[in-house]
């Protein structure tokens, strides 16, 4: 029935709308341009730093915290504006390229140490920066795309981006309008490489400093409130003891904490596995080996559409087709990472050198001489994304199913902000958990594809 | 000396002419919203003689910690948001209300599918049924529904329904209970009202099925500095303008017959059960 | 100051022995061609003498380190980098002074890759990219190369050229060599390796048939 709707209302897309969404789009647009110029600084520095624990441990912190949770704090300190919306971006992405930066500087590392040069920044930038230099920028290329995505995304708390028109309009059941937001949506993701040049950047960089308006929103009284008042645990505040501390904490332990990590996991685990499914189940629709060009060029399509767009607006949409339950969240998550790894598991059969006289029965085809060749960098795909799909549980939780989020709102909701402080803390320690556990796994997995090589 | 500091003083405060900001709890959709708050901020600023500008937020905690913050100076609130925000703003209270805002009502709402049936006492029969609450910080929509349910099924929500949801706002419970999405919903008396007055409602699929004792509900709350901020006398010229509001227009879009006076302590009741139901510390 | 002495060296890498027990001596002004099959230990043991005196060596990798995002000027001046200020690099990085151009094309000139100055290394054949390398070893002004298959890439022509410039421009060269018949044409000295031991230490013009067939088989199908 909404389904139907939904579908419906990509026949009533109304053209003349679209003025009413400029300073949505224009704001889009200067927040994510500004914040990835900001956090690509930044990361820089924090890669050059990497080997400090303090700063590894705090990158790991800043970016186990969703942006949108990020937001949430910062609009109890600063307001509805682009300050909040730029620190809640820049927080998490910029801990994320200094983690990615200090990989890639390490692994270019090429330069033969016999040629020594005593100069650490002639060295540096000499030797270590230009070999790194084309993957530093592809790299952040695709994290600026990430960062439009979440920009748009902030509107859905009411910060003024696409996402604001989006989540009103989905309120509304507008499908109509929910379809031209999300087409404009696609087209800047999908125009990215024509308009973000090397020659327009900076031009970007500098009309998007101006445009924007960053200063309006901070007041020092307000953080000084949030940091000595509104995050200290109301019976410390209210000097009540510490058994009522005690109690305090318990409640939200048995309550909220408890719940929130178990109903997180479990949303996770299922969605991983949906995710493995979807992927092995439309790799081969995308794929040169199984599929001829019309069906490639649809699926392609396919794939690209719900890569591009994030879970949240696809966990959104279901919700409002099926009402909230896990199912919606499991479907939005899967399919947006299944199309992920789908896509790259495509490409990469694509590169596979087969015999002339192999099989030419696709399910054996499939199960025989494919899927074992890509089998373990697909196990390291799903173990990558395994934390990214955990992040995303925990927010889907604003939406209504009962994982961390939804305590972390409800909490927000009651403007009881220690509690909040407390979830989130526990929240990016799940996260951080995860992270290690896959990194372990892969790192295990890489030694193990190594001694299949030497078997053969 | 003096008079050079003062006329300075005018001149600088001339230049930055403030503007004054409000904001509303986003309890319905938000083209309402956006309608009935553009004519307001009008209203007010030709009464007023500054800038008026209404800041649309997405969550009642949004519209709580805008005024907390001074992004806004008057916000027009729920029961249990107002004393929320009158709780964080010491020097804040509550200044004009619907006529109707003293005796307000939830309406138990049910899917025409569980056969529940329209009834003068708690309908006890929802016990085990799927349930929408409005937003998690409404009055209506949230806090007095299960100030009810609690006391007449002695339970919590999540141990007595089968699932609870939060639709987000009124009009969008309407239309999950109508669509069958939950079974059972808490809405807004006049949400309803005026929505099934306008022919929004399908009565073969969603029906009012109990009533709630009356409660206060809305209501605008400002804060003590805006006398500070916009000159002497300022709350009360706001409250006079609130209260001789007669644009037949405005108050259909909110819907209130009129607007009276109203005074922080009115909400003490709802103060009393948000603190019993664990709502408010 | 420019000999060269190994005596009873044990080489080799973490717990892998290379080279057992070897005895080598390098006098000044020698030019020296080193054989063997690949993995017999010919980077192992050039890496070893060039650990003997850093200061006077230029020495030139197998893999070349060049730095392919930057061009044929910048990977030849990287040599100059600890002559020179961090501020002077920064601004060579930036845009190469004059003065610095003056200096490396000549050498590029008498490599034949003159034209290709400003070009990216990514963006260069096998031998314009050893012969960058050659360039960068060549400007730093030493007397002692010790190269690791610098011209195999090379066609017979521009061999003769960059051996002919090597010569010149280095008192004592130690070069390790696929082709025979180029270690017989342009050195004075042959040493070959072999299952770790030097099987072979000889003047060119004393080397028989025989030598280089002990060395690598007949039937190996390196030449």
């Amino acid at each position: 029935m909404e389904l139907k709707k939904f579908f419906g209302g990509a026949l009533h897309v109304d053209i003349s709308n679209i003025p009413t969404y400029y300073e949505a789009l224009l704001n889009t647009l200067a927040i994510a341009i500004l914040a990835i110029f900001i956090s690509a600084i930044l990361g820089f520095f924090f890669a050059l730093y990497f080997k400090y624990t303090i700063v590894r441990v705090s990158l790991a912190f800043t970016r186990a915290i969703h942006e949108l949770f990020w937001a949430l704090l910062f609009l109890q300190i600063f307001g509805l504006n682009t300050l909040t919306a730029l620190l809640a971006i820049i927080l998490p992405y910029s801990a994320t390229l200094g983690k990615v930066y200090a990989e890639i500087l390490e692994e270019h590392d090429s330069f033969p140490k016999e040629l020594h040069v005593k100069g650490k920044i002639s060295a540096f930038l000499y030797t270590k920066l230009p070999d790194a230099m084309p993957y530093l920028i592809s790299y952040t290329l695709y994290r600026f795309e990430c960062a439009l995505k979440s920009t748009a995304i902030l509107g859905f708390i009411g910060l003024m981006t696409l996402g604001y028109f989006l989540q009103g309009a989905f309120m509304q059941g507008n499908y109509g309008e929910v379809w031209l937001l999300l087409i404009l949506f696609y087209i800047i993701i999908a125009t990215l490489r024509f308009w973000f040049t090397k020659y327009s950047t900076p031009f970007l960089i500098v009309a998007s400093f101006f445009y924007l308006d960053f200063v309006s929103g901070f007041s020092m009284e307000n953080l000084t409130r949030f940091l000595t008042h509104d995050i200290i645990p109301s019976p410390l505040r209210k000097e009540q003891g510490f058994e009522v501390l005690f109690n305090w904490f318990s409640n939200i332990a048995t309550h909220e904490l408890i719940p929130g990590v178990l109903n997180t996991i479990v949303l996770t685990q299922i969605a991983l596995i949906v995710t493995a499914l979807i992927a092995l189940l439309c790799f081969p629709f995308i794929s040169k080996k199984f599929s001829n060009l019309p069906t490639r060029f649809g699926g392609g399509i396919l794939l690209v559409i719900l890569r591009s767009t994030p879970e949240y607006i696809l966990a959104y949409l279901f919700l409002q087709i099926w009402g909230p339950s896990m199912l919606p969240a499991v479907l939005a998550l899967a399919l947006h990472n299944g199309a992920i790894i789908g896509f790259i598991m495509g490409q990469q059969t694509n590169e596979l050198k087969l015999r002339i006289d192999t099989t030419k029965k696709k399910i054996e085809l499939f199960g025989f001489e494919v899927l074992p060749r890509i089998y373990s960098s697909f196990l390291a795909f799903l173990f990558y994304r395994w934390e990214v799909i955990m992040r995303e549980s925990a927010i889907l939780g604003i939406l209504g199913i009962h994982t961390l989020g939804f305590f972390i709102d409800s909490a927000i909701a009651d403007i009881r902000l220690d509690k909040v402080v407390i979830l989130l803390f526990f929240t990016a320690m799940l996260n951080i958990l995860v992270d290690y556990i896959s990194r372990r796994v892969r790192s295990y997995l890489r030694i193990s594809t190594t001694i299949n090589c030497e078997l053969k | 000396m003096n008079k050079i500091i003062l006329i300075s003083l005018l001149l600088v405060s001339t230049m930055f002419a403030k503007t004054f900001m409000f904001t509303a709890i986003p309890d319905q959709d938000e083209t309402k919203l956006n309608e009935r708050f553009s004519k307001i901020a009008k209203y007010l600023e030709n009464e007023l003689h500054v800038k008026v500008k209404f800041i649309p937020v997405k969550s009642y905690a949004a519209s709580i910690s805008a005024f907390r913050n001074n992004q806004v100076q008057l916000a027009w609130l729920g029961g249990l948001s107002g004393v929320r925000a009158r709780l964080l703003v010491k020097d804040s209270y509550a200044i004009a209300q619907g006529i109707e805002d003293p005796q307000f009502h939830t309406y138990i709402i049910a899917n025409t599918h569980t056969n529940l049936k329209k009834s003068e006492i708690f309908p006890m029969n929802i016990k085990g049924k799927t349930f929408t609450f409005g937003s998690k910080g409404s009055t209506s929509g949230r806090l007095m529904p299960e100030y009810y349910i609690r006391e007449n099924l002695k339970n919590s929500p999540d141990e007595l329904f089968k699932k609870v949801g939060f639709s987000g706002n009124h009009s969008k419970t309407i239309s999950l209970v109508q669509s069958g999405a939950y079974e059972v919903g808490a809405v807004n008396f006049k949400v309803w009202d005026r929505e099934l007055k306008a022919g929004n409602i399908d009565t073969s699929k969603v029906q009012v099925i109990w009533k709630t004792p009356a409660f206060p509900d809305y209501q605008f709350t400002i804060r003590g500095d805006v006398d500070e901020q916009f000159g002497k006398g300022f709350s009360k010229k706001v409250q006079a303008a609130l209260i001789k509001l007669d644009d037949k227009e405005i108050l259909a879009a909110f819907p209130r017959a009129k607007f009276i006076e109203s005074k922080s302590s009115d909400f003490d009741p709802i103060l009393k059960v948000g603190r019993e139901i664990g709502l408010i510390d | 100051m420019t000999k060269l002495v190994l005596k009873n060296e044990t080489l080799g890498y973490e717990s892998v022995t290379v080279l057992k027990n070897i005895s080598l001596s390098i006098q000044k002004g020698e030019k020296i061609a080193l054989l063997g099959k690949s993995g017999s230990g010919k980077s192992t043991l050039l890496k070893k003498l060039h650990s003997l005196d850093t200061q006077n060596i230029s020495y030139i990798p197998q893999e070349l380190g060049l730095v392919d995002t930057l061009s044929v000027f910048h990977n030849v001046y990287i040599s100059q980098l600890d002559s020179n200020s961090t501020l002077y690099n920064i601004r060579n990085l930036i845009k190469p002074a004059k003065k610095e151009i003056q200096n490396i094309a000549p050498i590029l000139k008498e490599l034949h890759i003159d034209d290709l100055i400003f070009k990216k290394c990514g963006e260069l054949s096998g031998g314009q990219r050893q012969r960058t390398a050659i360039a960068r070893a060549i400007s730093q002004n030493k007397n002692i190369l010790l190269a690791d298959e610098p011209i195999s890439a090379l066609d017979e022509f521009i061999t003769g050229k960059v051996v002919d410039s090597l010569f010149h421009r280095f008192e004592t060269i130690v070069c390790a060599l696929h082709n025979v018949d180029i270690a017989l044409k342009y050195f004075d000295r042959v040493v070959g390796i072999k299952d770790g031991q030097i099987i072979l230490d000889k003047q060119c013009a004393k080397i028989t048939s025989d030598d280089t067939n002990q060395l690598y088989h007949v039937c190996d199908d390196q030449f």
